[in-house]
């Protein structure tokens, strides 16, 4: 007898009971079914078998062949799992296995042994622990990254709480929880006014731990949102944002998720497609914000400026008589960013984790002229009036 | 002649902000340009001096002062000498002079939280402000405050309070002290850390920075399997008439 061991390839511990094994001949006769036992193990009897090569069909109790996204495991009961289907092509010689490859490699990975034959078959469906009802209307996707490997990500998700879905590092996509539930990614966040954003969003994690992203994570990322945001009809392609874009303290304070999805993602990806945020085209102009930047050259908006003192850059300017902290705590605010209260004038310690968050974001990728600090210079301030002439109207209040 | 000026003033902040990443003293954001210099740690004492913002850096921390409205920083130099506001100046010390402070109470605290001895670890706690805990990186408003007195029968106290937001669902964590404490607080035994940090810049010890801008952090960081940061416990300690005192615990693990 040979066994073959079905597991699940992102969760060794995971013996996938009850799958249909069947090996077909060259002539696409069914020549021998087998069905795995609770240790995930289908016996074989081989022995009978003529040498040469058959094809192998191994079907989990759950199974999609499907692109993942919105339409996986909507149908109640949803199982714990479900499986690609996968198709070995494999040698048989004296009743034992010699090779078996996946037709698909991106289905399985396979290893032989005289006597055992251990199968990790890719999953499309896990079933996080936790989840909660939505009381609102999905309009926004989270992007978000793992900030480390596989294995910790996918014991988390299992086990306390999850997106809905995950891209890994060879551009396979898991989903953790059904779209119509909220995920528990987002944890305390504001977007467009809104503090629910768990309740509003789906959560998409990709699996990266440092270093830049493969190019197949990119591929699986675009296809994911296009298929979801055909889905859902109210999710405005603007609200395509980072977790840092959101994450907030209690107290509407930017900056809890600093760092999610990070400096080496690149949002211009997304933007190609005109998802997400975006720059309007045209020259940046120098009489923005009152025309601080005209006065003060090199100057830069930072904490401490306030419009009503006439302190700007860090020193009194009666020549400006305009509201430059105030405008661009507007622009910022008619983006989506979270200011914790109404734009007021003064630029303090939560204006300026705003304009990080937002540097964080346009600077992702190599674009950014320094790292985010909050500080706006022209550089920024001409980023965020450009983006702003682009913010749909603001759904919520800040 | 403007446009001169402000490359004086940039040069003098470039100057400022680099003293203070080796401790030394700047002047904050928030400082006006003549900060006011009290012969009290009390904003209705008597301003003795002003000390103008781009002058700073040539001060030298002697005391700090918690009080209701703010905490207050003793400065003294050459020209300069009396309280000034916290709001007004950072004086942070440079990493040696941490270590040399608190070592030796960061361990016994060490020793405290690893038995889960809370009326030994309320002996370190500090006076004015009590001891915050925060069950992430950064440091909310909201993250409860013990006092020594409250900390003392903690461990026993069934009642549950509201320590923070869960990372992922937003929720509440509605937890008793002793389920907060193993989870929160010493998950794991951080005094086996290979190496303690004092008042060493970095994201986190920054993060804590932010709430704590005059405080000695002692960091120890242990090794998550697979994750990209260690997982870290920030000990907060704050000065308050001469003597230090614990004033926050961090807990800096991965989260969704």
């Amino acid at each position: 007898m040979v066994k073959m061991k079905l597991r699940n390839r992102l969760h060794k511990v995971d013996n996938i009971a009850g799958a249909t094994v069947t090996f077909q001949d060259a002539k696409a006769a069914t020549v021998l079914t087998a069905t795995s036992d609770a240790h995930g193990v289908a016996s074989l009897n081989l022995k009978p078998l003529a040498n040469g090569a058959y094809t192998c069909e191994i079907e989990a109790p759950n199974v999609s062949a499907d692109e993942v996204g919105p339409a996986l495991a909507t149908t109640a009961p949803v199982p714990d799992r479900i499986y690609r289907p996968v198709t070995l092509i494999v040698k048989i010689a004296g009743g034992i296995i010699n090779s078996a490859v996946p037709a698909d490699p991106l289905t399985a990975t396979v290893a032989v042994s005289a006597s055992l034959v251990n199968v990790d078959i890719q999953p499309v469906w896990m079933k996080s622990a936790q989840s909660s009802g939505r009381g609102k209307p999905v309009s926004m996707i989270i992007v978000h990254h793992t900030a480390c490997d596989l294995g910790p990500a996918v014991s988390t998700f299992l086990s306390e709480k999850g997106p809905h879905y995950m891209i890994d590092t060879d551009g396979q996509i898991v989903k953790w929880v059904p779209d119509a539930r909220a995920a528990w990614h987002a944890g305390v966040a504001r977007w467009d006014g809104h503090a629910d954003v768990n309740e509003r969003s789906v959560g998409i994690e990709i699996v990266n731990k440092t270093g830049p992203y493969p190019e197949a994570q990119y591929t699986a990322l675009l296809g994911l949102l296009d298929r979801i945001t055909t889905a859902f009809s109210g999710i405005d392609e603007w609200n395509i944002i980072g977790h840092s874009d959101v994450g907030t303290n209690s107290d509407g304070k930017l900056g809890r998720k600093s760092g999610d999805p990070g400096a080496q993602f690149e949002w211009s990806r997304l933007e190609a497609k005109r998802l997400g945020l975006l720059e309007s085209d045209g020259p940046p102009d120098i009489n923005i914000y009152a025309g601080f930047f005209n006065i003060v050259a090199s100057g830069s908006l930072h904490v401490g400026d306030n419009d009503s003192r006439h302190h700007f850059g860090g020193a009194n300017h009666k020549d400006i008589t305009g509201h430059p902290v105030r405008e661009l705590q507007e622009d910022l605010v008619a983006i989506g960013y979270s200011l914790g209260g109404s734009p007021d004038g003064d630029f303090g310690a939560k204006t300026q984790a705003a304009v990080t968050a937002f540097q964080e974001h346009f600077f992702a990728g190599g674009r950014g002229p320094k790292g985010p600090d909050g500080r706006v210079d022209f550089q920024t301030a001409a980023m965020i009036k450009s983006v702003a002439a682009l913010a749909p109207a603001l759904a919520g209040v800040p | 002649m403007r446009r001169l000026a402000i490359l004086v003033l940039s040069l003098a902040f470039v100057r400022c902000a680099a003293a203070r990443e080796d401790g030394g003293c700047s002047a904050t954001a928030y400082a006006p340009d003549a900060i006011p210099v009290r012969s009290e740690p009390a904003s209705k004492a008597s301003s003795v001096q002003s000390i103008p913002k781009s002058s700073t850096a040539s001060l030298v921390r002697a005391d700090a002062f918690s009080a209701q409205g703010g905490d207050w920083l003793k400065i003294s130099s050459e020209k300069y000498n009396g309280w000034v506001s916290a709001r007004h100046v950072v004086c942070r010390l440079p990493s040696k002079a941490a270590q040399d402070i608190v070592a030796e109470q960061a361990e016994q605290v060490q020793k405290a939280l690893k038995g889960g001895d809370v009326a030994a670890l309320a002996q370190y706690v500090h006076p004015v402000k009590g001891l915050r805990f925060s069950p992430y990186a950064t440091v909310d408003r909201k993250d409860v405050v013990l006092t020594a007195e409250q900390l003392r029968g903690a461990m026993q106290d069934p009642a549950k309070r509201v320590w923070g937001f869960d990372d992922g669902s937003g929720a509440p964590m509605r937890l008793s002290f002793a389920h907060y404490y193993h989870k929160f607080v010493y998950d794991r035994d951080f005094s086996q850390a290979a190496k303690v940090a004092y008042n060493s810049p970095g994201p986190g010890t920054n993060k804590a920075w932010e709430r704590y801008p005059n405080a000695i952090v002692a960091d120890y960081g242990l090794p998550e399997a697979g994750k990209t940061a260690e997982e870290h416990l920030r000990l907060v300690f704050e000065e308050h008439a001469g003597k230090w005192y614990l004033s926050g615990i961090i807990h800096d693990g991965w989260t969704i």
